[in-house]
């Protein structure tokens, strides 16, 4: 299957800004005046947010040599702390 | 009229007016900085102030009631931010709760909370022979991330001994220099040098102050991604500036950043113009 005919699963939430300095990624909320700085692999994770959580996952696997456990576990607890943090939607912006 | 002075605020035009003899003498205090031989203009924003026999005050800015202060210390402490805001509406510029001053040249920031030391060290350097920025506020012009002066009134809480042996001058033994208003020690730039508020500076250092009573001084270099998350917390208005990320992020990439823990003031200073030559 061509990944980029895969419906995504998340997307970036619109009203979010972010800048990258540095390499690093910088985020902000400014509904909640909160911002968000991220660690590599939850960097990793936000840059492919539109592919689905399964391609993340082998994605992860290939870039850092780790096992599809590990991989799985850090896909999906980050994935679940953007939603609890408001930095993605399921559904597409308008 | 007791007090009328036109003044600016980076590059907008403001008229302050009184009859109140004890609302003129504070005024003129505070506003020193700000005073400079300009052209009067019938474009300038008015604040007409007023003491009322109840003990308010109110000021009408361009003609009608912005706001009543119920004390002497209200006034004092507020009206500046006012005239903040009002510059903030009209011309857009980004604020950022920092003190600033320029040493050898270089343009460096002081950023932090109240209490942190911004006007200790700005004062302390200015003392030293730094040109003065400010001690509360710098403006930022989002497009070139040029700041602007903003030089009020110094306002110092902690003690005011610290600064003897650097007052060489003796300038804080002016009464007309310093004076004691709302529980601050509070100091008008104009004996100073000051950089002129309509000269853009671009941004060469930032400074976070870390005040740690009985810490031994220690300067130590900040990220830029921290640098810029720090500079956020402190901007003014932040959520309301879509582009606000990209104008920090210029300015961190640009300038080096680094945290100063202080608790002598002289080694502190030292550090800053270790830094800026």
């Amino acid at each position: 299957m061509n990944p980029t005919h895969v419906r995504s699963t998340f997307f970036p939430n619109p009203d979010i800004i972010l800048r990258e300095v540095d390499h690093a990624l910088v985020l902000f909320d400014p509904h909640k005046d909160a911002v968000h700085t991220m660690n590599p692999t939850a960097q990793f994770v936000w840059e492919h947010i539109e592919i689905p959580p399964e391609m993340i996952v082998t994605a992860l696997q290939n870039t850092y040599s780790v096992s599809t456990e590990v991989a799985q576990n850090d896909v999906q607890h980050i994935l679940e702390q953007f939603q609890t943090l408001g930095l993605i939607q399921t559904n597409p912006p308008q | 009229m007791t007090y009328c002075q036109q003044f600016i605020i980076a590059d907008t035009h403001y008229q302050i007016s009184t009859d109140d003899t004890l609302l003129a003498e504070i005024l003129l205090h505070i506003l020193a900085g700000f005073h400079s031989e300009i052209t009067p203009t019938s474009a300038a924003t008015t604040f007409e102030i007023k003491h009322k026999s109840d003990k308010t005050i109110t000021v009408c800015q361009t003609g009608k009631l912005a706001v009543t202060y119920l004390t002497i210390d209200a006034f004092f402490s507020q009206f500046e931010w006012q005239l903040v805001r009002a510059a903030f509406d009209q011309m857009g510029f980004i604020g950022i709760h920092s003190g600033g001053v320029v040493c050898n040249g270089k343009t460096i920031l002081f950023p932090g909370q109240s209490g942190h030391g911004k006007s200790t060290l700005t004062l302390g350097c200015i003392l030293q022979g730094c040109d003065f920025l400010t001690d509360e506020m710098i403006l930022i012009q989002p497009d070139t991330t040029n700041i602007f002066a903003f030089p009020r009134v110094l306002c110092i809480k902690n003690d005011a001994q610290i600064f003897r042996l650097l007052d060489k001058q003796k300038a804080l033994q002016d009464t007309h220099i310093a004076r004691r208003l709302n529980n601050c020690l509070c100091v008008s730039p104009q004996s100073f040098n000051s950089i002129p508020q309509q000269q853009p500076c671009p941004i060469n250092l930032i400074i976070y102050p870390n005040y740690q009573p009985n810490a031994q001084t220690k300067i130590t270099p900040v990220s830029p991604v921290k640098s810029l998350t720090y500079l956020l917390a402190l901007t003014h208005k932040r959520t309301q500036t879509p582009s606000i990320l990209d104008t920090l992020g210029q300015i961190v990439e640009n300038a080096p950043s680094h945290e100063l823990i202080m608790s002598n003031l002289p080694d502190a200073i030292k550090e800053v113009q270790n830094l800026a030559i």
